[in-house]
């Protein structure tokens, strides 16, 4: 496991930073989402961009795993459209009554 | 510019592969207030008048994650900013091609937006310009 170091740095007006790496003419931006990375070379950003998709793609089919897991257990996925339909409009006559 | 699909109240219920080949392409989702009001009055329907516990219980689960969910897929959450004029156009709609209010309002919203695809398994959609997922057609 690398050491991992956060630091905290203030944004001025124009939105500059000042970066604490020293002896570096040039660094490579990267935005994902809120997330802003900034690496040494194009191909590390990409690189780190690209692991950070696969990590949320992997967690979205996780959670949509889980998500019909539950459904089937409740035989939700039997039913159909017009099914659906009927409940909801039941549901909303039941309102107005 | 990333394709947008447009995921139906039903498609909540009935879509795991499609969605899951979806996600693995990178398509972006999104969805409406419509369809998140549907969504919860069907389950709250469903466990006001389910007898099986156990089913109920379940039931209450899916109700309580289903924000979770739209957050965890990224699902954008679209809003219905109708006009008068799309109303008039909804009138319109809901005549020309037998379809509900509900169904009318997601379709004007889908062309605002620029949005082709929809995942749904009502086939009243095949009745509009729209490509849908979910239901075989020439069209998908």
């Amino acid at each position: 496991m690398w050491a991992m170091k956060v630091l905290m740095r203030t944004v001025d007006d124009r939105g500059r930073v000042v970066l604490p790496i020293r002896g570096k003419r040039k660094v490579f931006i990267a935005k994902w989402d809120d997330i802003i990375i900034i690496a040494p070379s194009k191909n590390r950003a990409e690189e780190i961009v690209k692991q950070l998709d696969d990590i949320k793609r992997r967690k979205m089919l996780e959670f949509l795993n889980e998500w019909f897991n539950i459904v089937e257990e409740s035989g939700l996925d039997k039913f159909t459209a017009k099914d659906l339909d009927k409940i909801l409009t039941r549901s909303m006559l039941r309102e107005v009554k | 510019m990333r394709e947008i699909v447009f995921i139906d109240t039903n498609a909540f219920f009935k879509s795991r592969a499609i969605l899951e080949k979806l996600i693995k392409e990178g398509t972006k989702l999104a969805t409406s207030s419509i369809v998140i009001y549907e969504f919860v009055k069907i389950i709250d329907e469903l466990i006001a008048l389910e007898q099986n516990e156990k089913r109920r219980q379940l039931y209450i689960k899916l109700k309580n994650r289903f924000p979770k969910l739209l957050k965890e897929l990224s699902i954008d959450i679209l809003s219905h900013q109708i006009t008068y004029d799309d109303l008039s156009r909804a009138y319109d709609i809901i005549s020309q091609k037998n379809v509900d209010i509900g169904d009318a309002l997601i379709y004007i919203l889908m062309k605002k937006k620029n949005i082709k695809k929809i995942l749904t398994f009502d086939d009243d959609w095949l009745r509009l310009d729209v490509i849908v997922l979910g239901i075989k057609t020439e069209k998908s």
